[in-house]
């Protein structure tokens, strides 16, 4: 009885989201912990990966790529659950966790669970659904258990001093199906990581009037947090995809959400609604987003954000 | 090339949910039928790779029950060349779903399959990845563009990923599962949905692709989730930063 846990080894923070994984793990059967990373830098992050309490060991698995192809990771993780009787194989349900494990099921015939929000047992999990309005309860009867998992969701166990044995495992195949050529370069630097900000301010598509994004990522930047958007303002090409909050982008979690100018379309909410501070600066008091919000000022966000900065500034 | 597209049939998504009463599931009243939005996406850049001559033939394939039918003839009214129905329940699971498509893929020579990357009824995304990890065959999740290279017999990929967007590049067969932002579907003009209206529509039963309908999952129950807390209406800007200090919100002199 084992899991097997799969790190993104490019997440900008894979020990935190790591430490989740593995508390969310607690919640299965009581075997050992593997956490396997695979990829050309999986020796650099498996050293802070060994210091997770509560596992067995860091799997090392090379790869020539920094960006492992899908292809060859499935590969590797389904030898991997193998070779050490795994029962339960878990990833993040970020894109890298959602892109892969349902590859790996697919390999192993088995159905898996996607976007865990908690474990009732070792083989029955909530997860959401329609956008999050709906909660459902489903059990599977799949082996081994194939999940992804909402990090944000579970508690983090600790890190520690000491750090569990890294053990080089074999490598992962190149089997030649797809190759990335990277990221395509970004002007969205310093914008914040949505995974791990405390505070994320999202803009909205009206900001397009206003002459876009600046006041968004003014304010996150002094609060130290990440910029967010909802899709209509993605589409209207104020921010890159990847900043898209939603059932469709990301689904996130901080303490401190803060949407400006966002109306907060049923689609928008679901990536949101397990924030733990809902504010909402809208000049519309009826938007959905001020209706739901924990803390809602109905005012023009030109005005509002520099006298807000001003306001939580110091001294 | 032969491009197989998987469209699912799902209750509009701007009608509200409900659960029913004995939490066995959801209604949803007075909701038309709709092809699931991302799956529209998917047809659309098929229907755009055929228009290039990059691919040949354009399938567009559902899994559910005679009712889906309208949506697979607007599928023809887009520009399909084909439509078929694999026969089975509405709300049938992503693993038997998937293992009637790979072998309807295998059975038709189909080369690609583009899919959309999640149905917004449940959210579970994982109908085109499972199907690729079932067939071995590569894979793309989430593009957000995609053309073909004749000279290398490549698709290349643009695909949102948390951390930015990343160029792929597939070689075929293979799968590829697409993001809303990938292009914009056009619309079957009327003379097209009349004559989609006399085409016929192929119909193949799980039995005659060798498959069956189980699935490992049992859905237990569903509940709505906890309802958050009553907001409150801040006066003004001094109020609302009071708050958010009393958080730990503070800015830093930049």
């Amino acid at each position: 009885m084992s899991v097997l846990i799969v790190i993104d080894p490019n997440d900008p923070d894979p020990v935190a989201v790591a430490a989740r994984l593995v508390g969310a793990s607690r919640g299965l059967a009581g075997g050992a912990v593997i956490l396997l990373v695979v990829g050309a830098n999986s020796r650099e992050v498996a050293g802070g990966l060994a210091r997770i309490e509560g596992i067995r060991e860091v799997m090392c698995s090379h790869h020539p790529a920094l960006r492992v192809p899908p292809e060859d990771l499935a590969q590797r993780v389904v030898e991997a659950a193998e070779e050490e009787g795994c029962d339960h194989l878990v990833a993040s349900a970020g894109s890298f966790g959602a892109e892969l494990m349902p590859r790996v099921a697919g390999m192993l015939r088995v159905s898996p669970v996607t976007g865990v929000v908690e474990t009732r047992d070792a083989e029955t999990f909530v997860r959401a659904m329609h956008a999050g309005r709906v909660m459902a309860v489903v059990r599977t009867r799949a082996r081994p258990v194939v999940l992804t998992v909402q990090p944000w969701a579970f508690a983090p166990v600790p890190v520690g001093e000491v750090a569990v044995t890294v053990r080089q495992g074999p490598e992962a195949p190149t089997l030649g199906w797809s190759e990335s050529a990277g990221l395509l370069p970004s002007h969205d630097q310093g914008n914040g990581e949505l995974s791990t900000a405390r505070v994320v301010v999202a803009g909205g598509a009206g900001l397009e009037k206003g002459g876009g994004f600046a006041p968004v990522e003014r304010l996150a930047r002094v609060l130290g947090g990440a910029v967010g958007a909802s899709r209509g303002a993605v589409d209207a090409g104020l921010a890159p995809a990847e900043r898209q909050i939603g059932q469709t982008g990301r689904i996130i979690a901080p303490e401190v959400y803060i949407a400006l100018g966002i109306s907060g379309a049923v689609q928008h909410l679901a990536g949101v609604k397990e924030a733990g501070c809902l504010v909402s600066i809208n000049t519309d008091p009826q938007a959905p987003m001020a209706l739901v919000a924990d803390l809602a000022l109905t005012g023009d966000l030109h005005a509002v954000v520099p006298s807000l900065i001003e306001l939580l500034t110091d001294g | 090339m032969i491009v197989l597209v998987a469209i699912k049939q799902i209750p509009d998504p701007l009608v509200p949910v409900r659960v029913k009463a004995d939490g066995s599931g959801v209604e949803i009243h007075d909701a038309r039928p709709v092809a699931n939005p991302v799956d529209d996406n998917a047809l659309e850049a098929a229907l755009r790779l055929r228009e290039s001559g990059a691919a040949q033939g354009v399938i567009a394939v559902c899994v559910g029950p005679p009712e889906w039918e309208g949506t697979l003839r607007t599928a023809l009214a887009m520009g399909a060349d084909r439509g078929i129905r694999i026969d089975a329940p509405d709300a049938l699971d992503p693993w038997p779903v998937a293992r009637l498509l790979a072998a309807l893929a295998v059975r038709e020579g189909v080369s690609l399959i583009l899919a959309g990357r999640q149905a917004v009824d449940r959210d579970q995304g994982m109908v085109g990845l499972l199907v690729a990890g079932l067939l071995g065959w590569g894979q793309v999740a989430f593009a957000s563009g995609l053309e073909w290279e004749e000279e290398t017999g490549r698709c290349r990929v643009l695909r949102v990923v948390d951390g930015g967007q990343e160029v792929v590049t597939l070689r075929l067969p293979g799968v590829i599962t697409v993001d809303p932002r990938l292009n914009t579907p056009r619309y079957a003009s009327l003379p097209a949905i009349m004559r989609a209206r006399g085409k016929s529509l192929e119909s193949v039963s799980p039995g005659e692709l060798g498959e069956n309908l189980s699935s490992d999952l049992e859905w237990l129950s569903v509940f709505l989730p906890a309802a958050r807390k009553p907001g409150v209406r801040v006066g003004d800007v001094a109020e609302l930063a009071a708050c958010l200090r009393a958080l730990g919100v503070v800015a830093c002199r930049s």
